[in-house]
């Protein structure tokens, strides 16, 4: 591309004006607990507005989505101590391996 | 395809002004619509072993023979927080595509996506289980005795606490790129758990993995003013095919991240508040590990205007390292910058490939240790 144009030019000054206030604010103490503050808040309002769906799912004898969740947890937690199992199988299997050829 | 030049013929100037419009217009719609997506992680490889969700790729090299034992093995390890695509991005602009016209017999462990099955994963999962196995399916398929190693961010991270956690693994030499080690200067994304005392659990998802979204947040909020600026750049380039491709190569990687397993997560947060590498009170697996105990070849490339992983992050760690034949890179250049675009393609991917190149030569020529030459753009310590 050639020399910038016009538009890009003033675009480029506002932003060199902009961006290292911004840079400093967002690297800020202030921030870091602000950003937690909102995490923290959605977090909340997510779980009660879940709970209360829940709540309706479970009063027509029905699973929620947050159990059918809990469940893959626990299955998920299961396959990866099988996962572990069958690396340190190979793993024992390949250093006893090594061992015999020497 | 060129687009219009540039003119001081003022009849010329709006045909190209018009020219570029219609350019512009063409390009736009076929983003739009999704007509105009570049293909990514072309270079052909081969599944070499799948553990999990995790896959080892082996690259077929057209420079010689994939069953060619002579070159040297060298094993890639990404970090868990994005694709690893970007370590062969477009054909033309591919650190692996260098790596391979270098000689090298080139491995990726890529960890896949993870799910529900992954959220319990810790460190000890990467560091105990995948990479010991990976590193052995690699000297099988290869027939080599030593294997060489690369992380990159995060992948690095697990490279230094394998290399340090087992002794007696077969590497050759340890390369590490972008790798935060001094936490207390990661900036915004140790402060939120650090000073802002964020409790890793809020950022959860119901499968127990942080979202790929959260992570694409955070790091956005490293650089605020990016996102506008990305739009910028796109208009004024977007006449240009050529520029129009790398740019949705690109920016689809930077948006395109995977989630990090929760107990990953649980234990990053401890390691931040804690500085655990500089402070040395590294724990995997129940074991005491210290950085002073990788004793390999070793090779820390950084970048000094890297805003994910700042210098100040990554510059500790060559003191850290208790090898003696240990050297450091100190790069002009931002954290992707390291592997991809025009000033990586002649200058970083090559220096980094000397090294590896000259570490490879030593490692098979034997023990011998001998002091690499200088090299002009490295500040060797």
């Amino acid at each position: 591309m050639t020399s910038k144009p016009g538009w890009r030019r003033v675009y480029d000054t506002v932003e060199r004006t902009v961006a290292p206030p911004a840079e400093v604010f967002v690297r800020s103490g202030e921030f870091a607990k602000l950003a937690a503050a909102v995490v923290g808040v959605r977090r909340t309002v997510g779980r009660g507005v879940n709970g209360a769906t829940a709540m309706a799912w479970h009063l027509v004898n029905l699973p929620a989505r947050s159990d059918v969740q809990r469940l893959r947890v626990q299955i998920g937690a299961l396959d990866r101590d099988v996962r572990r199992l069958s690396s340190q199988l190979e793993q024992s299997r390949t250093s006893r391996g090594r061992s015999d050829e020497r | 395809m060129r687009g219009p030049t540039a003119s001081a013929n003022p009849v010329e100037r709006v045909l190209n002004k018009v020219g570029r419009a219609g350019l512009r217009a063409r390009n736009g719609v076929r983003m739009a619509t999704g007509a105009s997506r570049p293909a990514v992680g072309q270079t052909p490889k081969d599944v070499v072993w799948r553990h999990g969700r995790s896959e080892l790729w082996r690259y077929r090299s057209a420079a010689s023979d994939p069953s060619d034992t002579a070159r040297p093995p060298l094993l890639i390890v990404f970090s868990i927080f994005s694709r690893s695509y970007i370590l062969d991005l477009r054909p033309g602009n591919s650190f692996v595509e260098q790596l391979l016209a270098a000689g090298f017999d080139v491995y990726l462990l890529d960890w896949g996506v993870p799910d529900e099955r992954d959220a319990a994963n810790r460190l000890e999962d990467y560091v105990d289980d995948y990479l010991p196995v990976a590193v052995e399916r690699v000297r099988e398929v290869s027939g080599a005795d030593q294997v060489h190693m690369l992380g990159y961010c995060f992948g690095s991270v697990l490279a230094l606490l394998y290399a340090a956690h087992h002794q007696d693994a077969p590497l050759g030499s340890l390369t590490v790129m972008t790798t935060p080690v001094d936490l207390d200067h990661l900036g915004p994304l140790g402060n939120v758990t650090g000073v802002g005392g964020l409790d890793v659990g809020a950022l959860l998802d119901d499968d127990g993995n942080v979202p790929p979204q959260v992570i694409y947040q955070a790091f956005k909020a490293l650089k605020p003013t990016t996102a506008v600026t990305q739009y910028v750049d796109l208009w004024q380039g977007l006449w240009n095919d050529e520029y129009v491709a790398s740019y949705q190569a690109m920016i689809g990687w930077a948006t395109d991240h995977v989630p990090l397993p929760g107990g990953v997560a649980r234990q990053l947060a401890q390691m931040i508040r804690d500085n655990t590498i500089v402070n040395d009170r590294l724990v995997v697996g129940g074991d005491r590990v210290s950085l002073a105990d990788v004793t390999v070849p070793f090779l820390t490339v950084l970048a000094n205007r890297d805003h994910i992983v700042p210098e100040a992050a990554a510059a500790p760690l060559l003191d850290l390292i208790g090898s003696t034949d240990k050297h450091e890179l100190r790069l002009d250049g931002g954290h992707v910058g390291l592997l991809v675009g025009k000033t990586a393609a002649r200058t970083t991917i090559p220096t980094i490939i000397d090294f590896l190149l000259r570490r490879s030569e030593e490692s098979s020529r034997s023990a011998t240790e001998a002091d690499p030459a200088p090299h002009d753009t490295v500040d060797e310590r």
